[in-house]
């Protein structure tokens, strides 16, 4: 019975001696917990009221935050392989996953089963993308796979503000038993989330981004998983290397401030945060650089992209999706404006209505 | 069709093998039973909703039902964005109408067939580059905008009728056929998902999910 295994969330929190609940609230929450205990073990046999009442002491047994941490950490220490299948709209896409972690690095190997042939290697924040058929590589570094766990930490941690969790129970995915929560939005802001996290390491192993009336807009999943697999670090840095063959790209961004190009919002949107923005051009200076600016509430982000207005390629405002991710493009101030993101439309609008040229 | 019978559950391994173009010495022989095991699992389980147990046609009628009483938030107005809704976490959430997700989609788009217009669309050779209206763009026959969920592809035009085409009808779906924005949308993947699920699934889902296969 896992009402032996959790411990309450106020007896956790009480032992912590970082309670903010009432003292009150805390014994009458273990009291709840004591009389669910003492019935199971008088009945000696988890009959349904038992179990009803075991599963009823466990609700709420993490918040958000406890499951977030939960969940990173599980992909920071084990290592694993499996097949990872990504619906999205009309797109279906599969690869092949390694993954592998000693504490201090974490590598990743992601090889595609469909469309072209890609492999995409990660060491921390550090990404190389090969495509075979071109012969092609790209060096990129990421910081967004740098910027957890400070998402979480306060006063940064924004999200529980913005989203709810509420947990549905156990479902079994890719042959292993999976905690099933539903990270639900306080507002019309944002989409819900329902995440499946391996019972005993926490390792997300399925996610779907829910839209309204809880329909599935995109879902990731593992089909197949091997926990804790052989997978060797100093083979994954080997091909890391190994670019012989192939040509070597490097992006061309430069980092810089809303400010400094000339933009700002003329209001913000509730729980959205401005976390990079950088511009982009052409290496020869081909093309006038364009921005893009970064937003998130830590768990949806939203890139602003702006460029020069073309009335041969910009004509009307217009929007699109893809499986959760949205489009919004309207021409603000001489630019072109896209606004882009895992959110609803209706947030991308405001994103452009609040963008303004300050110079 | 492949697809087709793959969400009827009709497609073979061997078959599923070939379509994902499986490296035979990448994939562990073991586990290849089990290799899309999701897929099967999310096309056999009715959705958990009133509808499910209920015949096919009263099934769809309460998805048109329920796509009617979705607002189109591509059609919403500036000027009536909707306001916080606080109390809405505490709603109990039903079970996803589409959880079933391929299933679903594929009897939405069977319904969004009838409806439709029907479509014609002719590709000019190397279209990822043609796109640009006034650039010898395809002739699209746009669809009829969509509600969110009905088509996970959707294209309105906001302020004028459709200049710009975005989405098209085809047999395997509504498509996307906009190479300019299919370069953001990968510039947002890999530079702008700042997301606290980022680390444990987002940057993996990227790194599959990349239809225009940079």
């Amino acid at each position: 019975m896992t009402v032996f295994r959790r411990q309450s969330p106020a007896l956790r929190l009480w032992l912590c001696g970082s309670h903010t609940e009432p003292v009150s609230a805390v014994f009458a929450s273990l009291q709840q917990r004591g009389v669910a205990l003492l019935l199971v073990l008088a009945a000696g046999l988890a009959t349904p009221a038992l179990a009803q009442t075991a599963s009823a002491a466990q609700e709420q047994s993490r918040s958000l935050t406890e499951w977030l941490a939960r969940m990173h950490e599980a992909s920071r220490q084990r290592a694993y392989k499996g097949t990872l299948v990504v619906a999205a709209g009309p797109h279906m896409s599969a690869s092949r996953v390694w993954h592998v972690c000693d504490g201090a690095q974490q590598m990743e190997r992601v090889e595609t089963l469909t469309g072209a042939p890609r492999t995409t290697i990660r060491r921390n924040n550090d990404v190389i993308t090969f495509a075979p058929d071109s012969k092609t590589a790209w060096v990129e570094k990421r910081e967004s796979l740098g910027l957890f766990p400070e998402l979480l930490r306060a006063p940064s941690n924004a999200i529980p503000e913005h989203y709810d969790v509420r947990e549905l129970g156990v479902d079994r995915v890719a042959g292993y038993l999976a905690d099933r929560i539903e990270v639900v939005p306080r507002d019309a802001l944002r989409f819900g989330y329902q995440i499946w996290a391996e019972q005993k390491t926490g390792l997300v192993v399925k996610m779907q981004t829910l839209g309204g009336q809880g329909s599935v807009l995109e879902q990731v999943a593992f089909s197949e998983l091997q926990l804790n697999a052989p997978v060797r670090m100093e083979a994954l840095k080997r091909q890391m290397g190994d670019t012989r063959g192939y040509e070597v790209h490097k992006p061309t961004m430069k980092k810089t401030t809303a400010a400094a190009e000339g933009w700002q919002l003329r209001e913000a949107i509730p729980g959205f945060a401005s976390m990079s923005c950088h511009t982009r051009g052409a290496a020869g200076g081909a093309e006038p650089a364009s921005m893009q600016w970064v937003f998130s509430d830590g768990l949806a982000s939203v890139s602003l992209f702006v460029e020069t207005f073309d009335p041969q390629r910009h004509n009307a405002e217009k929007s699109a999706a893809v499986g959760a991710t949205h489009s919004f493009a309207k021409r603000v101030d001489g630019h072109w404006v896209t606004a882009l993101g895992e959110v609803p439309t209706a947030t991308l609008r405001r994103f452009v209505h609040a963008l303004e040229r300050t110079r | 069709m492949l697809l087709s019978a793959m969400l009827d559950g009709e497609l073979g391994e061997a078959e599923l093998n070939d379509w994902l173009s499986c490296d035979p010495e990448m994939v562990d022989a073991a586990t290849q039973g089990q290799s899309y095991q999701l897929i099967g699992e999310a096309l056999r389980r009715q959705p958990p909703s009133v509808e499910a147990g209920t015949s096919a046609s009263v099934f769809l009628a309460g998805v048109q039902t329920r796509l009617r009483s979705e607002a189109p938030a591509a059609t919403t107005p500036a000027a009536s964005f909707l306001p916080l809704q606080a109390t809405r976490a505490t709603q109990v959430r039903a079970p996803a109408a589409n959880d079933a997700v391929f299933r679903w989609k594929l009897v939405a788009g069977l319904a969004s067939l009838a409806g439709v217009m029907a479509v014609s669309w002719s590709v000019l050779g190397n279209a990822p580059a043609g796109m640009r209206p006034g650039a010898g763009a395809p002739q699209l026959a746009l669809s009829q905008p969509s509600q969110e969920g009905t088509a996970s592809v959707q294209a309105v035009a906001d302020a004028a009728p459709a200049a710009t085409p975005l989405a098209v009808n085809t047999s395997q779906g509504v498509l996307i056929r906009d190479a300019e924005l299919e370069a953001l949308m990968a510039e947002h993947r890999q530079h702008g998902g700042v997301t606290a699920l980022q680390m444990p699934a987002g940057f993996l889902r990227n790194a599959t999910f990349d239809p225009d296969a940079r």
